[in-house]
This record gives C-alpha cells, structure tokens and sequence, in this order.
C-alpha cells in the first residue's frame, strides 16, 4: 500500500497547491480530449434519452445544443480564474462563498456527484440483468426489482476497491472504460443512422410529451440547461493546469458546451427510434442478441470507469479541503450512493434529479460569475484564498451577499418551475428557469456585494480600480 | 484579539506531510506575487468565437420554434 499511499498524497498536495509553472501541462487541445473523455457518459446519454421522450429529433436538437451551450457560455469565464492562479474549484470559490461556504459548496457538488454514481451504477446493474436473463441462472439474480440492485451494490464495492487503492489503480481502469463507452457510441450512432435513414428519425414522434409542446419543449430544455450548468463545480479541475487562460475558456466551451452533445443527441435518437429512455434496452432492440450483449458489456464497463472516476473526483475533492482526513474517512462519504441503488426510485427519478441540479448549479453559477468578474474585478488575493483566518471569511466564514442570491435565485427558480412536482408556471413556458435564475442570482450578488453587506475585500477593490481609472484620466 | 495566520501554523506543523505541504503553498504563493502571473491573459477578443457559435445555435433554436 506504501506506493498507493504515496500516489495519494501527491494526487492531494497536486490538487491542494496553486499550479507552478512547471504544472501547467496542458495546450487547449489535451483539455479538450480530457474533458470530452470525462464528459461523454451515461448523464449525457440519458439526458438525451429524456429529452427524446418529450419532443422530436428537430426540437430535441435544438434544446440539446442550446440548453449545453449556452450555460456554459455563462459560466465558462470562471475558467479564467482557475487558469491564473493556478486553483482547484473549491479554493477559488472561498472568495465568493467564503472558507465555510466553499466547503458547503462542496457537499453541495458531495451530494451530486453521489447521484451521478448511482446513476452510472444502477444502469451497469441493468445492463449485467439483460446479460443474465440470456442464461438459465435463477430469477432473484435476473429480476430488476432483485437482480438490478444486488449487481449494482456489487459494482459499488468494485468501484470503491479500485478508487480505495489510489490513482495507479484508476489510470488502468480507464484504458478500458474510456474506449469501452466511445466503442459503444460511435457503434449505435452508426446502427440508428444506416438502420432507419435520418429522412425516418426526423419524421419521428415522442413517446412521451405533454399536452402542449411548449411545455414539452421547455422541460426537454430545462434538462439540458441543468446538464449545461452541472459541469459548474468541475470546471476548476483541469483549467487550472493550461498554459494560457483563453486555452482554458476554449477548450471548456468546446468540449462541455459543445462536444459532449455528441452523447446528448445520440441518447435523444435512440429514444425517438426504440421508444424508451432505457439505453440497456436499445442495445438488443437496435443491434440483436450478440451485438447487443457486446453492446451491454461496453455499457456496463464504461458505466463502472465512470464510477470509479465520479467516486475519486468526489474523494479527493474533500482531501483538497480537509488535507487532514484520513484516506479511509474521505473515501466513506461516496458510501451514502448505496441507499440510493437500493430500488429503481432515483434512477428512475433521473429528469427530476437533473432539474435540481439546474436549479442550484445556476444560482452558484451567478454568485461566482458577480464575484469574480463584477464585483472583485479580477482580483484575488491568492494567500487569502489559503489563509482560511483572512480576507475572504465575511460572516462566520460564510458571504451573506451568496446567501441572499441563494435565496433570491430560489425565489426565482421555484417561483418560475417546481422540479420535484414538475409543476411549471405559465411564464415558464416563455423563459424556462435555470437561465433566469442564473441571472437573478448574478444581480442580487452585485448589488448585495455593492450596497447591501459591502465587506472591506469588496470596497479595497473598488478603490483600486477607481484609483487606476483616475492615473488614466490624469495621463491623459 | 487576531486569529493566528493559518498558513504559517501549518508550516510548523508535527505532520511532515501537512508541514511540506504548506510550506511549498507559501512559496508558491510568493513566487506567483513576484511574478504576477505565469499565465498569459485572455483577451475579450479570444471570447468572440464562443460568442458567434451561441448566437449561430440561438438562430437555429429560433427557427425550429417557429417552422
């Protein structure tokens, strides 16, 4: 363990340290395949998926590059950030959330990204179902109400073996998993598109819409605004190792905003052709028995890699901000996943699930975008981003100005689209709610910020820039 | 009263790896505010790609809402 331990230690020390110059590894286009291959996954796949149950492929393309790119647009600047103080998400938030507020956040982002592994697990134990139902094994272990759970708990323990045992374990697992769901894609792209003809898949209806397409095609949006959002607390990952921060805002509007929608439109046309938004029941519908099993292998493998690098994101995330934890304790917090594989419930819950993450993801979205851009105008103290006793504790560690925004973009939100009930207002159908309540939030931070709970870090900043604006003024 | 700064009782911390770890913060930290940055900044020029393509998928948005 001596070697995995110290692999450990530096992924932590790496993750934890602002970026040297001798870090910065990365040209726009290794972000670019970096994040795609971490992009592309069972999330997209099934965003798509819900979106193809609700509105044809036109609309459905139409929501899809819409409701990725243009969130990202507005959140993608944050990347400048990261990329030039060389800084993890959850350090560079500290300034607009605050230390304790930071690390709010990142249960926040804890709780997320718990639900995109039991996502990616539960499909993996559906797809191991389907396999199994082809032999002649009993039917506790081919039934979904049994089977399903009991394999993707399975998969969870092999998931936290691999992840336990540090990065070295994980490099390997990637090999596999990456090519796995790449193999997977570009192969039923290729099946839907020579088996049924585009002319065909564009004459094609949902299964599932509501009454009014209006509706239809503004939850379809909703969910893929939430989609777009969610790469929010990511972001910070990989832009801070660029050697330039336009390498950074590039590469993360092209691969988050529009190259992941590759998987997004693909589940989306799978939908509209088999009918359901179940991918372990298009492999068999659209490629046969023996491509199709091929097909759930692939499935599974790339939706347990997914796991594997959901799990260690979320684990070394929480080492970033509690340096001190022990290996062991960090990795028991993706244990909280297994109640949420127990039964279909959240799986099946998935639209629901990515509305929510819309909802808060926007708001963060706003907070950090005023912050940054409008408020500190681009300049932040990188010691005390590190110094959790100095500049940027504000209220008992927590920025009431991101806690009024949280409370105004809620407002905004809830008022506007209800995403456990899926109850919308009739304004919704007009301005969907994630975009307005990025923007709601981006407001109430600057005036709060400017007028409201005006902290010293915040005015210094004004001063300066005014001071720099009147040597230009007196230059002239 | 002032609370003791928390990067400098790190450093003299008892975990060599707590110690080491925040003794290379400080200077980096140090060696990025001599240098100012080590990153060469965006412009608001370099944006104007991302801008058009949004605005190319908008009017493409627009125009299946319609038809």
């Amino acid at each position: 363990m001596g070697k995995e331990n110290s692999s450990i230690s530096k992924d932590v020390a790496f993750g934890f340290l602002p970026a040297a110059k001798n870090d910065r590894v990365f040209g726009m286009w290794d972000l670019i395949l970096i994040q795609v291959g971490i992009g592309i996954s069972c999330i997209c796949i099934l965003t798509g998926a819900y979106t193809g149950l609700m509105v044809n492929a036109r609309e459905g393309l139409g929501a899809i590059l819409f409701g990725e790119a243009f969130p990202i647009l507005l959140i993608v600047p944050i990347t400048i950030y990261f990329a030039r103080y060389g800084i993890d998400t959850f350090i560079g938030f500290r300034s607009s959330f605050g230390y304790l507020g930071a690390k709010l956040f990142y249960f926040v982002f804890a709780i997320l990204t718990l639900g995109y592994t039991a996502v990616a697990l539960y499909m993996a134990g559906e797809a191991i179902v389907e396999i199994l139902s082809f032999t002649s094994i009993p039917a506790f272990f081919t039934s979904s109400a049994t089977g399903v759970p009991l394999f993707a708990i399975l998969l969870f323990v092999i998931a936290f073996s691999v992840t336990f045992r540090g990065p070295l374990a994980i490099k390997k697992f990637n090999w596999i998993g990456v090519p796995a769901i790449a193999i997977l894609l570009v192969g039923l792209l290729i099946l839907i598109i020579s088996g049924q003809g585009m002319d065909k898949i564009l004459a094609l209806h949902p299964a599932e819409p509501y009454e009014k397409l209006s509706r239809s095609f503004m939850t379809a949006l909703e969910l893929n605004v939430g989609l777009g959002f969610s790469w929010l607390p990511y972001l910070g990952q990989y832009a801070r190792l660029v050697k330039s921060e336009k390498a950074a805002y590039k590469a993360t509007f092209f691969s988050y905003g529009i190259l992941v929608n590759i998987a997004v439109v693909l589940g989306a046309l799978t939908t509209l052709v088999v009918g359901t938004q179940n991918p372990t029941e298009w492999m068999l519908a659209i490629a046969g028995t023996w491509v199709g099993l091929i097909g759930l292998i692939l499935l599974t493998l790339g939706n347990l890699t997914a796991a594997i690098f959901l799990m260690y994101s979320q684990v070394i995330s929480l080492k970033t901000i509690f340096p001190k934890s022990s290996w062991l304790v960090a990795m028991l917090t993706t244990v909280p996943a297994v109640f949420l594989l127990l039964s279909s419930t959240f799986y099946n819950a998935f639209n629901s699930f990515m509305t929510v993450i819309a909802y808060i993801m926007s708001i963060a979205g706003g907070i950090v975008i005023a912050d940054f851009f409008f408020v500190k105008k681009q300049k932040i103290s990188l010691y005390d981003l590190y110094n959790t006793n100095g500049k940027y504790k504000y209220w008992h560690g927590i920025n009431p100005s991101a806690i009024t925004s949280i409370i105004i973009g809620t407002l905004v939100y809830w008022g506007l689209y209800n995403p456990l009930l899926d109850k919308a207002s009739g304004l919704f159908e007009y301005i969907s709610a994630g975009i307005p309540a990025y923007f709601a939030s981006l407001i109430t931070y600057y005036i709060s910020a400017k007028y409201v709970f005006a902290y010293s870090v915040d005015k210094e900043v004004s001063k300066k820039a005014a001071e720099s604006v009147q040597k230009q003024v007196d230059l002239i | 009263m002032k609370q003791k700064d928390h990067i400098q009782k790190n450093m003299e911390s008892n975990d060599p790896f707590i110690k080491g770890m925040y003794t290379d913060l400080h200077n980096r930290i140090q060696d990025y505010q001599e240098s100012d940055s080590i990153v060469e900044k965006m412009k608001f020029s370099d944006a104007k790609g991302s801008i058009v393509i949004v605005g190319i998928i908008a009017a493409f948005l627009a125009y299946v809402l319609v038809s």
